[in-house]
């Protein structure tokens, strides 16, 4: 049985962050706090910042992944 | 002791029984039968087709139809202790009566609660939130001592225009939406403000204060509440969550203290983690997990799983959008130390309710509460167990008599 392709490597998604003082750390919580709220945070940070990952995209990378290993 | 074991179980189920009747918001707004035990059926039937017009020989009639549906009486609050009987004899006070009186008032908790969420969990019953309010459809309504009034207003004009014009109604708030009514009340008119200003709004269960718009309003800690925590990069060691006064310590190593959750090879893996121990197995927070690189926690504190237990708290994961949700029949603070500073929680929301007195139907029978001490092998003391049998629906007829707010 052939190997499996490997996947393309997920680009990483932990920015290299800086440390914040304490008021950037606030503010930046109170922001991430309001989007949470107005339901926006996910678009806006998750994943690294790509937002919610389009699930149709994704899967139909993945059955290339399945058909060519089958 | 002098008191036999008969004569201690009647007098703690009485007890008890004072305790969650006493306490019971659900007793209060709920159409309360402590009788029926088995199977209820539906008592609220339609109303009939009407005829009006010329006077004639005949008349018309409609065919009678009855709603199927009906309700096992089948749902069991219990909660049960080992007392030590060092515990027991040492205490200047009567423990085991004690402890009866707390259980039924961890039952009266845990009832409102589940007759709090069912307006939110039952199909048919029209949920407001803000886009009703000329807001983001979907997301809560934010109140304040300003606008508290348009959101009673607007639930009453849903429930009016449903024709649940009958009834005397009602509304249940959190200390959130009371203190909102509060200011509102302070600042507004002069002999209501002048009363608040002077008493306040009492937080037991009885109306605070005043009628608001003709509504009986309620203030109860046992609605259903949510909070949204985001957590899209993987914490540092130390970093802390903290919600109902329960901390989880996220940490590369596990200590052996109460609460930790080991920081996993990714954040979704973490976050799974977090959620699995949050739900714990009988109750939140009571199971460990050994550590390994994507997994390990340890289980909380009796006290701090005790206190999750009666939230009813229900955690769920969500890797797509990097997103923990509790749910809980009960009013939670949160708060948290993580790094990151896009990961936080956000505004705990929750939903008030408003409807017509019985609209929700609740079967409480007294025959269904119990009490025992049990001398279990090998343990020194008694194991103590109360139950009480419940159940409670909103009926067929009865969905366009309750609406709920979402608010935060």
């Amino acid at each position: 049985m052939a190997p499996a392709p490997k996947k393309p490597s997920a680009p990483k998604s932990e920015k290299k962050s800086k440390v914040l003082t304490p008021a950037e750390l606030k503010k930046q919580k109170l922001e991430a706090k309001a989007a949470l709220d107005d339901g926006t945070w996910s678009d806006k940070f998750a994943n690294g910042g790509k937002g919610v990952v389009e699930s149709d995209e994704d899967e139909s990378e993945e059955e290339e992944d399945e058909e060519e290993t089958a | 002791m002098a008191t036999t074991q008969a004569a201690r179980k009647k007098f703690t189920i009485a007890k008890a029984q004072e305790n969650l009747y006493a306490i019971n918001l659900a007793n209060v707004i709920a159409e309360v039968d402590t009788k029926k035990m088995g199977t209820v059926y539906n008592p609220y039937t339609s109303k009939p087709a009407v005829s009006a017009g010329a006077v004639s020989s005949t008349h018309q009639t409609t065919n009678y139809t009855a709603d199927a549906d009906s309700l096992q009486v089948n749902m069991r609050a219990d909660a049960s202790e080992q007392v030590n009987s060092y515990d027991w004899k040492s205490v200047d006070f009567e423990l085991l009566k004690d402890r009866g009186e707390n259980m039924g008032k961890g039952i009266s908790q845990v009832i409102d609660g589940f007759v709090l969420n069912l307006p939110v969990v039952t199909a048919g019953v029209n949920q407001l939130d803000d886009g009703d309010f000329g807001g983001t459809p979907g997301n809560p309504k934010t109140t304040s001592n300003t606008n508290i009034d348009d959101v009673v207003n607007l639930a009453l004009t849903e429930l009016h225009v449903g024709d649940a014009v009958e009834a005397k109604k009602f509304m249940v708030v959190s200390p959130y939406e009371a203190n909102d009514l509060r200011g509102f009340m302070q600042n507004t008119g002069s002999l209501l403000a002048d009363d608040v200003i002077r008493n306040g709004i009492t937080s037991k269960v009885s109306r605070i204060g005043t009628t608001f718009s003709g509504v009986d309003v309620f203030m109860s800690n046992n609605l259903t509440h949510v909070a949204v925590l985001g957590l899209a990069t993987n914490p540092t060691d130390t970093d802390t969550i903290t919600f109902a006064g329960v901390t989880y310590t996220f940490v590369a190593t596990l200590t052996g203290a109460a609460g930790e959750v080991h920081i996993a090879s990714t954040v979704d893996i973490t976050r799974a983690n977090l959620a699995e121990a949050i739900n714990g197995t009988s109750f939140p927070g009571d199971t460990a997990e050994v550590e390994a690189t994507d997994t390990g926690y340890s289980a909380l504190s009796e006290e701090n799983r005790a206190t999750l237990s009666r939230l009813k708290i229900v955690a769920a994961n969500d890797n797509s959008a990097n997103t923990l949700t509790l749910t809980a029949k009960g009013t939670f603070n949160v708060s948290e130390a993580l790094t990151n500073g896009s990961d936080t929680w956000g505004t705990v929301y929750r939903y008030c309710v408003l409807g017509d007195y019985g609209s929700i139907n609740l079967y409480l029978p007294t025959q269904g509460m119990d009490y025992t001490e049990t001398k279990v092998g090998g343990k020194p003391g008694k194991e103590l167990y109360m139950e009480q049998f419940f159940n409670a629906t909103i009926w067929t007829r009865m969905k366009g008599r309750i609406v709920t707010i979402k608010t935060n």
